[in-house]
Parts: C-alpha cells; structure tokens; sequence
C-alpha cells in the first residue's frame, strides 16, 4: 500500500513538472517586450558613430560593421586611462568580440593587459568590477605568468584571489548585508560586473555566483520599486540624480528589466543589457504589483569603520512603506555612510521625475571622512572636496549626520534633530518641489502638499524660513548645489524650509486619495492631529498620534516606542516583508509572490524555486 | 709612545683612504608619492608612482614603478643592497626581486590601504606591514600573510599608522595607531600598550643609536619622546606653535639634531635632542610636510616632502629650502639609500 501511495506520489510529480516550469502568459509577453525594449536600447550604440567602448561592445556583439569595430578598438586601447571603468568595457567589448575580432585586435587587448596595471580603487563597487574583469580575463589567458600580467602575478594567482574576493564579498553581502546598499546610482556598478560573470565565466561556481547576485541585486531593489523609482533611502546618490530621478541608473534598469516608465538609455547600462540576463518571472512580479501596501524592512552594513568607530560594519536598518501611489522609506539615522547618504524621502507618482520630498542636516566634517578613508584627515577635504563638490557646502541635499535620527510607522514618519552647537550646518532643511499641486502652509503648523493623488503632510517642530531655488544648468551640478537667483532663464526647481534651531524635527504624514480620501478630508483630519515635542538640549523629543490611531513616541537618538511599546531595531532582518525575506546569518534569500516562491542559497550556491 | 700612535695613525689613515673611495656610494634619494597632480581621495592619478634619484642630479628624477599606486611607504633590504624592495600601497604590498625593475603584488584582497612596510633586517623573507584593518607578517616572502592583531583590540589600535624594527634588537617592534603606541617582543605576533597615554599617533621613529630613545609625533598633541624604551614619555614642545605631525628624523650622523614636519608646520629643528625648536619655512611653498630625510653622507642636506608640492631640498640644515623634483606630488615617504 505504502508503495503504490509511492508510486502515485511519483507519478503526479513527474507529470506536475512541464506544468510548474511553464513560464505565465504573462511572463510571456513579458519576455517578447522585454526583448523589444532590448533591440531597440542597442539600437542606439550599434550604428553610434561616435569612438566608445559601448559603440564597439554592440557592433561585436550584433556581428555588425566588425572592420569599424576593430579599428576603433585598437585606436582606444593605444592610451588605456582609468580604473575599473577601463576594464568593465575592454573587457565587455572582448567578450563580445572575441571569435570575430582580427588577430591584431587580440593581440592589443593582451598587450595592454600585459603592459596596463589599473587601480583597484577603494570601494565595494570598484572591488567588485575589478575582481570581476580580473578573473574573466584571466580565464582567457588562463595559463600565463605573472611577467605576461602587469600587476606581476599569474593568470591562476589573478583568478584565486578575484574568487575568493567575489565569494567572501557575497558571504558578507548576505550574512550581514551589503555595504553600497540601495543605491540608485551605483547599482549600475554592480549590475555591469554581475551580469558580465553570469555570462562569461567559465568556472561554474563564478557563473553561478554572476548569476544569483544578480538576482539578488535586482531582487533588492525591485521590492523598493515605485513607477521607475527606487524608494530611499539610499547609501550613495549623487544630489542631481535624487531630484531627478531619470538620470540615475536604476531608471533604466526598470525601464529595460521591469519594463515600467520612459524609454531612458546610458551607454554603461547596454553592457548588461547586451548579455543573456533575463530577470526571473517572480523578480517582475515583486517589482510591478503595487495592489497591496505593504511594509518592508531591511537590514545593510555600514562601509567599514577604520577609525573613531566601535564596530568595523555597525548595522543600517531600514523601513519602508508602499503603495501604488507612493512610497515611503527611511534609514534610521545617524552616519551610515560617507558623503552621498540619503537618509529618508517620500516618493510618489505624481509630477515624475521630479518626485520626492524630503529633509535633512547638511554635516560635513573631517571626523566622517576620517572614519572611511585612510588618508591625512587633516588634508583630506579638499581631496574629498575634488570629486564630491557638494560635501561641504551648506546647501548640500545629500550626505547623513550625527545629529539625525528617524522613526517611520507605516506611512508616518518622525525625524529629530539635536544638534552640537559649532557643527557645520547649524540648520535644517526640508526640499519641497516646485511641481506639487498644492502646498498649504496651514495656520495649524502643519505644511499640507498635494502631489496628484499622494497627500503628505510636514509638521515643523520648530520656526523656518522659506526660499526658492531654481534648476540649474546640468554642467553647473559639478560646482555647485543649488541656486537661489533666478537669471531669467531658469525654471523653478523646489522650495527649502530651513530651521535653524539646534533642538529640532519635524512629523511627515503620507496618505494616498485610495487610503484617505479627498485632500479636503486629510487636511481637516491631519490640522487636529498636533504632535507634543520637547526641544532642548539633550532632550529632544516628541509624541504624537497618527492619522491611524498609532501613539508614537520617540526621543533622541534611539528611544523609539509605538503604542506604549519599545521598538527594537537590533531585531531586524536581512530582508522582511511580503515578498522578500532572509534572516541576518543565512546566507539565503526567498523571493515569494502569492503561490510562486524561489531561493538563493548562497551556502550551496544553488537557485530553487516552485514555478 | 705617542709617536708610535700618531704613526700608526698615519700609515693607516694612508692605507684605508683609497678603501674609502672604492667603496664610496653614491647616496640616491627614493621618494613615494601618494599622488602626483591633483588628489582625490578614491581616485588614483596615473602618474601616481615610485620615483628615484642621484642625490646631485637636481631635478633628474628616474622613474622606478608602481604606477596607478597610492604609495604610502616602501622598504629597502639593505644587506642584499636593494635587490629586494617593497612599496606599501593602497592596493597591498607590491614587491621587486630585481632593483625594481620588474614588481609584482604579493599580498591578496585581504591587505589593503597598506600605511607602512619593513624588510627583517636579515632575512627578506620576513616582511611586515600595517593598513587601517592591523599589522600583518609574511615569512615566505609574501606568499603567504598572516594578520596579527593580538593586543591590538579596537577599531582605532587597528589602524597602525607606521612601525619601526629596534635596531638592537629585530624582535622588537614598536607601532603608533589611531589609538595609543604598542611595542610587540615577539617579532609583531602580539602587542602590549606602551607607557604613552595619548591617542592618533601618526608616527613612531628610533633614536639612531640610543636604542631606549624613542620619539612620536600625534594629530593634536605634539611631539613625546620617550627614553626608556617607551615606558614614560614627555612632551617637548619648547618652541613648537602646531599639534600635528607626521614625520621626525634624526640626523644619523648627529642625533641630537632632530627635524619633524606635519600639518601647517614647515620643517620643525632641534638642535639639542628635542628640548627646544625652531622652525624653519623659507622657500617651501606650503606648510604640510609628510616626510624628511637627512643625507647621511652630508648632515646639512635633506630633503622635505611636502603634501602636493613635491620635494624641496635644504643645503643648510634646513634654513632655506629649494625645489628638487616630482612637481605637485603628494610625497608620503623619502628614504636615502646608497644603492
């Protein structure tokens, strides 16, 4: 009996398995535009006139105009320049080109191998496309000495170390988080690299790795997905690309792999998209169904600590809540990471690309550049200064501080702020855009926006000024922040509330038409709700009643409590929420949507799922 | 009897001087920049390398390798007279077998923004070196490396800014951190706090010939000497108007005419074993000094690197100071050799 049952029980499996691995109707056709989105996003480079790596790239890899392919290869690599983001496209265009490619051309591109040592840089990203391009290129070459490699060491030396880097890299990204988290520009410099390994690697384990990091890197940001927008906050941005969030790379990765919002292109972008990467069918589900709100926690690491610090990778905890209108997301404070941080914003649908409202205080010191970077910290500002023009201005819209601290339930959010007096920055700012359709500065105290069918209210706990800014021209990004003249020709770009009280915070309520109602409703029904707040010195607090009947408590810097109970941020999980979960430690992450589930196991190195 | 002395004196003096001149070397000066050109913090300028130079040959710098290397220190094997070099650097330790005509890295991921690096005095095998994340040992000439950290407990004591070997002794080590200074007795497999309770010590150097003579420069307190082996220390400042310094040198030929430069300090000079300063800025463009070496074949000669002007040379002692190469280079460390 038992072994008929066994039988059957065999049987119904085997027959179960052209069912379960049938792709969707909707995949499918999923698929057919994600492959015309393709074709028409290399379109753009593999006629492109102008000498590029990602012109070559596309013309090998499309078999076209070859003779233009090498000559323009060969003339580029006469004068290598650069790090990392020499060896991503070199390497990308040998990939592609290899088989099709004049002996002469091979023969440069070793030759500049041999000859060229880029720098390994300094950061997760710059380590992860230099180990990357170091071991594909030495699998090509797979036998050479170190006289034939210009760092010295041979082809088998190259490719142990870049493998034992990429797989402690991936250990540490999931037991304990990644570093460059949630970065809607830098994805771009992991998603090149990954996507190059999934593809061209010939150790199994490498290809292997290539491809479920990548998974896991658009699996990250495809939970935190909103209409082409990726929820903050962030890790690193540069301060152009969060005002206007079209010209960061995620953008196009969701138009490209989500196939959501305009057709955005970026010629780094095409090296990923020239490869065979297809996002799996759960990974577009999670990324595109906004029919139920939902919470999501994460937890990252902060970028190793060198000096001045505790702990070498100090936790990052992070909370978001989405809808299909908006999305609201928070780090919970503090020095998280150098110079680019965001800390918390609201983004929604309306007046794209031009979305989000957020605050923050502008902290710049030598203390937090010496805490990432080995330099002099005494000399270190202008270095720092050099690349990042914005980091010590007072302006500035981008970058943590000490003296923050955030508490968001659900869709409120608190912020606090006690400031050292003789810091830099002895004020705060709040970026309101200029597009919203209303902002009511209400005699309740409350500031009440209306962005389409998003509504978010601001509550100031102390006095601030307004002023207008303007957008500037896009070469004008690289000096400067912002600009409070209007030279006649420069369109209205946002409104700062600044406040200059060292003690100081504000409450943000967000609710959408679908959850409230009328604007009329949330405005009448958000101008009773006043939240009660202690501003002095080493007693910053506030305690307020949501528009939901949840009591909030929060005192600086850590004393968080909802509804009479502490909150305890130490117990959150890799990832947590309807679609993504992983437990601090696992090294595992599961993707579910409705019945659908899939699993990287990082420990086994191995891809299951149910569909 | 003193006639015999003086004789004998004679006759030897006669019989050595051509010996001298036959083993004369040529002193050559080697500086590591930590950049040439504008300095970004992440960004490494392709010019970025190891250079070197006849002392007499004004600007005639020859280039030596590493290029696309923030260089931080560089070590040289004396007994083998410089067969065997090491660089610290910000992506490991980069060794040559050969004068330094060819390199090769020879430390894997795991070491990197590499601050310091010194050969065992006798055996090359033996190399150590220190970053932000601790101090590291290789005994297989950089095949294999092992982090030693024992002792060396916080984030801040990881951070080993620079390490000196007791010249009377290879077992000893002594190392300034972003914490306190430690000395190690068992050729840097573990460290124990010496006597010095102040934090960010930038840099550790050893009186020449007085093996208990130590001296530190901090980010914000100065100059302390030691001169019991690190057991007690004392300030000396009688003189000095800044907080911050990166480098001491002794002149080797007198070690009681020290210098030390650091941020905003032009070339600090004592001519009394560091009780009083006086300093020193005339002809250097800027104030922030990284490095200083003393000729030792010539005490009034030596050269200050400065942190984006390239080097300047004093032919005094240090009053007066003049350009000598490697324009606008962030110049982390200088070493005279004579080979």
């Amino acid at each position: 009996m038992t072994r008929k049952f066994f039988q059957l029980f065999l049987l119904l499996n085997l027959l179960s398995v052209p069912f379960a691995q049938a792709q969707s109707k909707t995949y499918q056709h999923y698929l057919k535009k994600f492959h015309e989105r393709k074709a028409w996003f290399i379109s753009n480079y593999d006629t492109l006139s102008r000498e590029s790596y990602s012109a070559i790239a596309a013309r090998y890899a499309m078999n076209k105009d070859i003779k233009w392919a090498d000559k323009t290869f060969i003339k580029m690599l006469q004068h290598p320049k650069g790090a990392m983001f020499w060896m991503f496209p070199v390497v990308n265009c040998y990939m592609h080109g290899k088989g099709k490619m004049s002996p002469e051309v091979e023969k440069a591109v070793r030759h500049a191998w041999k000859t060229y040592a880029p720098s390994r840089g300094d950061t997760e990203n710059h380590w992860a496309m230099w180990y990357t391009c170091l071991f594909l290129m030495s699998e090509q070459w797979p036998d050479l000495p170190g006289s034939e490699w210009a760092r010295g060491t041979s082809s088998e030396e190259n490719r142990k170390e870049a493998k034992e880097y990429l797989f402690d890299w991936a250990r540490i990204t999931t037991t304990i988080g990644q570093g460059e988290f949630d970065s809607p520009d830098y994805i771009l410099e992991y998603m090149v690299p990954l996507t190059l390994l999934a593809q061209f690697a010939q150790d199994p384990q490498m290809k292997k790795l290539g491809e479920m990091l990548t998974d896991y890197i658009m699996a990250d940001f495809a939970v935190e997905h909103l209409d082409q927008q990726y929820i903050g906050g962030y890790s690193r941005i540069y301060e152009r690309n969060l005002m206007n969030f079209h010209t960061s790379a995620s953008s196009i990765f969701a138009y490209v792999y989500f196939g959501v919002g305009e057709a955005l292109k970026h010629g780094w972008v095409l090296f990923p998209v020239l490869t065979d990467y297809k996002l799996p069918e759960i990974i577009y589900d999670i990324a595109t169904d906004r029919s139920k709100s939902y919470i999501h926690r994460e937890r990252k690491r902060v970028r190793n600590v060198i000096r001045y610090g505790e702990e070498r990778n100090p936790p990052v905890y992070k909370y978001d809540y989405i809808t299909k209108d908006y999305g609201i997301g928070s780090l919970m404070g503090g020095i998280l990471q150098p110079i680019q941080q965001h800390t918390w914003g609201v983004r929604y649908t309306y007046g794209k690309p031009y979305s989000i409202i957020f605050g923050m205080h502008p902290y710049w010191s030598l203390h937090e550049i010496g805490m990432f970077f080995p330099e002099e910290v005494k000399t270190s500002m202008a270095a720092i200064t050099a690349s990042k023009t914005t980091y010590n201005n007072p302006d500035k819209w981008t970058g943590g501080s000490p003296f923050e601290r955030t508490f968001q339930h659900k869709n409120t959010l608190i912020a606090l702020y006690d400031i050292d007096l003789g810091t830099t920055s002895n004020h705060i700012d709040g970026f309101f855009p200029a597009n919203l359709e209303k902002r009511i500065i209400d005699d309740s105290g409350w500031i009440i926006c209306k962005a389409g069918d998003t509504y978010v209210g601001w509550y100031p706990l102390q006095p601030g000024q307004w002023s207008k800014e303007y957008e500037l021209k896009k070469q004008a990004y690289n000096t400067k922040t912002s600009s409070s003249v209007n030279d006649g020709t420069m369109k209205l770009r946002n409104y700062r509330l600044r406040s200059y009280n060292l003690q100081n915070g504000y409450v943000v309520e967000v609710r959408s038409k679908d959850e409230i109602g009328s604007f009329d409703n949330f405005k009448n029904k958000l101008i009773t709700h006043i939240p009660k707040a202690a501003m002095t010195p080493g007693n910053v607090s506030v305690k307020y009643k949501t528009l939901d009947k949840d009591i909030m408590e929060f005192a600086f810097p850590n004393t968080r409590k909802l509804n009479g109970k502490t909150v305890d941020l130490t117990k959150t999980p890799l990832f947590e929420g309807p679609f993504l979960n992983a437990e601090v430690g696992s090294q595992m992450l599961t993707m579910t949507y409705k019945k659908k589930k899939m699993v990287l196991d990082f420990k086994k190195l191995q891809i299951s799922k149910n569909y | 009897m003193r006639l015999t002395v003086k004789l004998l004196r004679f006759v030897l003096f006669f019989l050595c001087f051509p010996l001298t001149l036959l083993f004369a070397q040529e002193s050559i000066v080697y500086v590591a920049p930590l950049s040439t050109g504008f300095y970004h913090t992440g960004m490494v300028i392709p010019l970025s390398a190891l250079f070197y130079k006849a002392v007499d040959a004004d600007t005639a710098w020859r280039y030596k390798g590493r290029p696309n290397n923030r260089i931080s220190g560089m070590a040289f094997h004396a007994p083998s007279k410089g067969k065997y070099m090491a660089l610290a650097t910000h992506t490991g330790v980069h060794q040559s077998f050969d004068y330094g005509k060819t390199w090769k890295v020879t430390s894997g991921w795991q070491i990197t923004e590499v601050n310091h690096v010194a050969y065992d005095p006798i055996n090359p095998d033996i190399i150590y070196c220190s970053s932000p994340y601790g101090f590291y040992k290789t005994v297989d000439a950089g095949k294999s490396w092992t982090k030693h950290n024992k002792g060396l407990q916080s984030i801040n004591a990881q951070f080993v800014s620079s390490f000196i070997i007791d010249h009377s002794n290879p077992h000893v080590l002594y190392c300034s951190t972003e914490d306190v200074a430690y000395k190690s007795t068992d050729m840097g497999e573990s460290w124990q706090k010496m006597g010095l309770r102040i934090r960010h010590i930038r840099t550790i150097v050893q009186h020449p010939k007085d093996a208990k003579v130590l001296a530190v420069g901090t980010e914000d307190n100065g100059i302390y000497f030691s001169r019991d082996g690190g057991k007690t220390w004392g300030k000396r400042d009688t003189g000095i108007f800044a907080s911050t310094f990166y480098t001491i040198a002794f002149d080797p030929s007198n070690p009681d005419v020290i210098y030390a430069g650091g941020f905003q300090t032009g070339v600090y000079k004592s001519t009394d074993g560091g009780k009083k300063w006086k300093q020193y800025f005339k002809g250097l463009p800027i104030l922030d000094i990284h490095a200083i070496a003393i000729d030792p074949q010539n005490s009034n000669r030596l050269y200050a690197g400065t942190m984006g002007k390239g080097v300047y040379r004093s032919d005094d002692g240090g009053q007066t100071w003049a350009f000598a190469g490697v324009k606008n280079g962030l110049i982390s460390a200088i070493k005279i050799e004579s080979f």
